[in-house]
């Protein structure tokens, strides 16, 4: 009966955990949407929006009187931009203000009658202390005296064993707790590619060499230093190279 | 016989699970219960403050926007017989009194080819000829404030993360590889941040040609109590 109720009270925990995190959660305050909504329903809304809203869609915004909750009647587009027409069921008359996208929370995605009193009992110390920690002691009470009664009936060398894997696990939880990492992601070093690198200067043939030869032509009105210059380039085989001019 | 031995253990493992289940729904359900009052959320803040290690690129001579990760190191063309670096910077943004220690790894290692194929660790010495280490610079004096050991990709991948523990010079800064408490300020003068740089080595005799070595740099800042 105990890990029933133990069991019970983890599913409801993680299916609350994963509800709270994916999920805005308000409690409806007045009459206005009865009796879609009744007075202190827990309303949950997701935290991603939807691309678009419909007529006929329950949706949360923000309005001047603070967060509401009522149902669209009629979009109209001004300016590319569309506007909300809401109204709680229960009113007889549309909301006096037409509601933007940015205003929007979300859609009602699930509601839950009447959990909202206790939501907002919960939010008090009595509350809290009734519904959240005097449960929580007991169970952790009850599981304490499990572990050593079982404690007593293991044999030394699993004691030892489940003392040091404890002590590892508090060991990195402590570490995971007390330290913060930064990173340079995706670090890139290169080798050089020899093969396509320039290859170094070559040094002459030993079969052929290019000599630049630069003569001076002599010019009998400007004299000797003439800039004319004649440059002869000659290619030939260093074996067979002779003086030529 | 084995489950007359289990049992105990078992159960012991339960009730662990179930009480730690317990404790983590109680926090969950008071976050939430208390999240849209501030100031109450405010009140419960633990005065000891939290852990927080930024990095940021090198400009010029002082570091650039800080954040928790950055991309994009490259040293290109490297060739046996070289020693190139990559300059970043590391910062503690702690809140409250907490000095970091520091330490590295190099974590996701992967050889490629120049065609982006990834090699096998025998088709290639790179991963025993590229050596590697991280120093730091507190204060950015040129003193070096601590320094990982130099070692070769294969041992980064294997080994634990390396502290910053190593130093030649002495530095009055801090301790080889810590950084002080937060500053306020981010201009690389504080002893909250260090000027760290990558250095890359190739060994002369390597064969590794047209290669790619890639992975992430790893700092870790681990919580000590501040000197008194």
């Amino acid at each position: 009966m105990k890990q029933i109720v133990s069991l019970v009270i983890i599913s409801t925990a993680f299916v609350v955990t994963l509800l709270l995190h994916t999920h805005q959660v308000f409690i409806i305050r007045s009459g206005s949407m009865e009796p879609t909504l009744l007075t202190g329903s827990l309303i949950f809304v997701p935290k991603t929006t939807p691309p678009s809203y419909a007529v006929n869609d329950i949706i949360t915004f923000h309005s001047r009187s603070g967060i509401m909750t009522h149902r669209i009647i009629h979009i109209t587009n001004e300016s590319a931009l569309a506007h909300y027409q809401t109204k709680g069921d229960a009113n007889p008359n549309p909301d006096q203000t037409l509601v933007t996208p940015d205003q929007i929370i979300g859609r009602a995605a699930l509601t839950i009658p009447y959990l909202g009193y206790l939501a907002l009992w919960l939010k008090t110390k009595l509350g809290f202390t009734i519904l959240i920690l005097m449960p929580a002691t007991f169970v952790i009470l009850q599981e304490v005296q499990t572990i050593v009664t079982a404690w007593q009936h293991l044999r030394w060398h699993r004691r030892v064993l489940i003392i040091m894997a404890a002590c590892i696990i508090t060991e990195s939880i402590a570490q995971a707790s007390f330290s913060t990492t930064a990173t340079i992601a995706s670090t890139n070093i290169t080798i050089a590619d020899r093969a396509t690198s320039p290859p170094p200067t070559p040094l002459p043939s030993h079969d052929e060499c290019d000599i630049v030869i630069t003569t001076h032509a002599h010019n009998k009105n400007t004299g000797p230093h003439s800039t004319n210059k004649n440059v002869l380039i000659v290619n030939a085989p260093c074996t067979t190279l002779e003086a030529v001019y | 016989m084995i489950l007359r031995t289990m049992q105990p253990l078992a159960r012991l493992l339960l009730s662990s699970g179930v009480i730690f289940a317990v404790l983590a729904a109680v926090a969950a359900t008071s976050s939430a219960m208390f999240q849209s009052n501030p100031a109450r959320v405010a009140g419960s803040t633990f005065s000891t403050g939290s852990a927080d290690l930024l990095i940021a690129p090198h400009v010029g001579s002082a570091p650039g926007a800080y954040s928790s990760s950055i991309s994009g190191a490259a040293i290109i063309d490297l060739i046996p017989g070289q020693q190139k670096t990559f300059d970043f910077w590391l910062k503690n943004a702690g809140q409250g009194d907490i000095e970091l220690n520091l330490s590295a790894d190099l974590i996701n290692i992967a050889l490629t080819d120049k065609n982006n194929q990834t090699l096998e660790t025998d088709a290639t010495d790179l991963d025993s000829t590229l050596k590697l280490l991280v120093k730091c610079d507190v204060m950015n004096t040129t003193l070096r404030d601590g320094a990982t050991p130099l070692k070769d990709l294969a041992a980064w991948d294997t080994d634990t993360p390396e502290p910053l523990d190593e130093t030649t010079t002495t530095s009055t800064n801090a301790a080889p590889g810590r950084l002080a408490k937060n500053d306020g300020t981010s201009n690389g003068t504080g002893s909250d941040e260090a000027h760290c740089t990558l250095t890359a080595t190739l060994d002369t005799g390597s064969t590794a040609n047209a290669t790619n070595a890639s992975f992430d740099a790893e700092f870790v800042g681990t919580q000590t109590p501040t000197t008194l």
